[in-house]
């Protein structure tokens, strides 16, 4: 349905060319969308490279529109597709990451040297001084020395005002830019117009302002100034690399620059430009093989291999210094280490064992390097009881002691022997029954025929004969009793045994051990000779040489006089030779 | 935050210095000022709608035998001139250095009556003539602060318009 003011005038002069172009292009150019709709695509696709180029080149609006639309994209793929990004820069990172440490590694130590080589030399001092008196920490002092340039700060000034455009800087605290920006551009105009000739047309302008520290290179362009401040030595290439920047800034952002009205934000995107500005080159003079780096390492290597060698070497002498608790009358209480050389034991020692200095002496220790606290102590350790058995017998020059076999042999007369015994027998631990005198002769002088001796041997004789030890039943021990009575007869043998030695007689005891008839003849048999066996122990224990002692078991006695109690053992005392028989009784 | 150069001028001795030392702290040292004859400051100062930074540029005052160095003009947005209400040929001096001004730039250029604590501002017809010259003209002292800031915001407001 159509309205009136849709209907065509026929009165309306272009009422002919209107209905042709109905016809031609159809209602509502119809026709014509179409046809660019169908086409649209094609003709696009032909130049949009070259108009995406062509728009940067005009005013950097596409790089503009781009940057924020690619970081929301990274930031996005980032946040929900992680994995993808992981997987994506996976292979990158390792050889990044390897890149990164090994560059740090090789900054790390020839920033090392160069702090050792700066801190104990003159340099060093004199930097430490410059670095207090320009106000800053050492760090930083030598950061700056480190370089052989470094450009700490770009500023992109507005030629006109003198106002800041852009700054950017190494360091976040970076100065007041603003203020430097303003008072640089009034020292240049107090310059320009100090030292302009006045016939001239040109333009005075300050190219380089140089402190103790910076070198600030000043770059005037038509519209802005890019001032760079620069540690160490400016190098022809920075020169360069600012005039580049300086060109490229008042390429991009002529019409900017021109009608500046103090918005600084069209200047934002200038920052790529000015950061290819911020430039540092090391002082490659140094960078030679850190020697000094490597000889403190390896003073400290050798110091730490050193300590190690050391310890490990007063740890074995400790061991070995324990050692001496395996010494015969020595016994270790304790054995430390004190300080780094010295070494503190405290130990018991018998006298007679082998001294400690000797013992230091034995295993190459220097005595200085141990402090000994000995106390006193009595060993009955069998080396120690020979030692000391040696040293009684060492008296007596006739007398030789084996220790292997623990025989005397030798000759001593009888009161060296006597002598020579209740010594032996005061050594602690010492007992006669553990040792054999029968190699050692003893030299007893003629005796004159005593006759009180003589009736005493004779007496002696006879009372032993007449002694018995009675054992109870079936018994071969000896009872308390059995021992009172053996006691009595042993007093009595050792004075025989005495007066034999005097009178020159050789004796023996026989000692007999017999058994009633009751029970076996075979068990009473072993009875009686373990009765004459316990009577021959007792006195060997007390003192009696075994060699003048016989014993023997006689077995059952079938006698009426005894068979009421044959429970015992009776002795004999044999005669075997005297020089004096006729004073003697067997 | 837009930036924006302001210079203040004014013959010597009548209180330049000390109305930017009301007005802000200053961060360079004043010897700038008698070594290349400028000295710089800076203020924010928040107006309604946006916020201006001052890079107030003090220049060394004028005597009879110097005039400032008209090339410190450059770029500026605003001017204040300032005179010393005790002394009238300082009104005078600065009649001469707005004539300076305008041949240079056309820009808000506020007149400020300085020491007015010292004494109220002169009524007769010389000053009025050169009063009207300006865009505005503030009756202020350093001393008490008096009109310093409203003197500012005015010349803030002028130069964003």
């Amino acid at each position: 349905m159509t309205s009136a003011k849709d209907k065509p005038d026929p009165t309306d002069p272009n009422h002919d060319l209107n209905s042709i172009r109905d016809i031609v292009l159809g209602k509502d150019s119809s026709h014509v969308v179409d046809a660019v709709n169908r086409q649209a695509r094609e003709i696009v696709r032909d130049v949009v490279t070259e108009a995406l180029h062509d728009r940067e080149q005009s005013d950097q609006s596409v790089n503009k529109i781009l940057v924020p639309l690619v970081e929301k994209s990274v930031e996005q793929s980032v946040a929900n597709r992680s994995e993808q990004m992981v997987s994506a820069l996976y292979p990158l990172v390792g050889s990044l990451v390897r890149k990164s440490v090994s560059a740090f590694f090789a900054e790390f130590m020839q920033k090392t040297n160069q702090l050792i080589e700066n801190s104990f030399t003159w340099r060093g001092i004199k930097w430490r001084y410059q670095a207090w008196r320009q106000g800053i920490n050492y760090a930083e002092y030598i950061t700056r020395k480190t370089f052989s340039f470094r450009v700490e700060q770009v500023l992109l000034i507005h030629a006109k005002t003198g106002l800041l455009l852009k700054s950017i800087s190494v360091e976040k605290d970076a100065a007041d830019a603003d203020l430097v920006s303003a008072m640089l551009t009034a020292i240049n105009d107090f310059v320009s117009d100090s030292f302009q000739q006045e016939d001239s047309a040109e333009q005075q302008s300050l190219s380089v302002v140089k402190t103790n520290d910076f070198t600030l290179v000043v770059k005037p362009g038509p519209n802005a100034i890019l001032v760079g401040a620069v540690t160490g030595t400016v190098p022809e290439t920075l020169n360069q690399r600012f005039d580049l920047a300086l060109e490229e800034v008042h390429q991009i952002y002529h019409k900017q620059l021109l009608t500046y009205e103090g918005d600084n934000e069209p200047f934002e995107a200038c920052d790529p430009i000015l950061r290819q500005c911020l430039i540092s080159q090391l002082n490659t003079t140094k960078k030679t093989v850190p020697w000094l780096a490597f000889i403190v390492m390896g003073i400290a290597s050798v110091a730490l291999i050193g300590g190690l060698t050391f310890r490990f070497i007063q740890l074995n002498k400790l061991s070995l210094l324990k050692n001496i608790g395996n010494e015969q009358g020595i016994v270790l209480l304790q054995a430390n280490l004190n300080g780094i050389s010295q070494f503190n034991l405290k130990l018991l020692r018998d006298t007679h064992a082998t001294p400690i200095t000797e013992w230091l002496k034995m295993h190459e220790l220097n005595i200085d390097h141990v402090n000994v606290q000995e106390f006193p102590f009595v060993s009955t350790e069998p080396e120690i009881i020979n030692h000391k058995i040696q040293s009684v017998i060492d008296r007596y020059n006739a007398v030789q002691f084996e220790s292997m076999s623990a025989e005397f042999n030798g000759q001593v007369n009888l009161s060296q022997y006597k002598s020579m015994q209740s010594q032996l027998l005061a050594i602690p631990g010492f007992s006669l029954s553990n040792y054999s005198f029968d190699k050692l002769l003893i030299d007893t002088p003629k005796p004159a025929v005593n006759l009180l001796e003589t009736r005493e041997f004779n007496m002696l004789v006879n009372d032993i004969n007449q002694s018995w030890i009675e054992f109870d039943i079936e018994q071969g021990q000896l009872s308390t009793m059995s021992k009172k009575t053996l006691s009595h007869v042993h007093k009595k043998l050792v004075r025989l045994i005495d007066l034999s030695i005097i009178l020159n007689i050789d004796m023996r005891l026989l000692i007999i051990g017999i058994s009633d008839k009751s029970g076996q003849s075979g068990v009473n048999k072993k009875l009686s000779e373990q009765r004459a066996f316990s009577v021959k122990q007792y006195l060997v224990k007390n003192a009696i040489k075994a060699h003048y002692i016989h014993a023997l078991g006689a077995g059952e006695i079938d006698d009426s006089d005894i068979a009421s109690n044959a429970r015992r053992a009776v002795f004999s005392v044999l005669l075997l030779s005297d020089n004096n028989k006729s004073g003697f009784k067997q | 935050m837009i930036q924006k150069k302001v210079a203040i001028i004014g013959a010597t001795g009548v209180g330049k210095t000390s109305l930017i030392r009301q007005y802000v702290e200053g961060i360079f040292s004043e010897k700038y000022l008698t070594s290349i004859g400028v000295k710089i400051d800076k203020k924010l100062i928040e107006l309604e709608s946006k916020k201006v930074q001052f890079m107030i540029w003090d220049i060394e005052g004028i005597d009879q035998f110097s005039s400032f160095n008209t090339k410190y003009l450059r770029g500026t947005s605003g001017v204040i001139i300032v005179a010393d209400v005790t002394r009238s040929s300082s009104f005078n001096e600065a009649s001469t250095i707005l004539l300076d001004v305008k041949k240079q730039l056309d820009i808000p250029c506020i007149l400020a009556c300085n020491k007015t604590d010292l004494t109220e501002l002169p009524t007769d017809d010389t000053l009025k003539e050169t009063t009207e010259k300006f865009n505005f003209v503030y009756e202020t002292s350093a001393k008490t602060g008096k009109n310093v800031e409203a003197m500012f915001y005015q010349l803030a407001t002028a130069v964003c318009e």
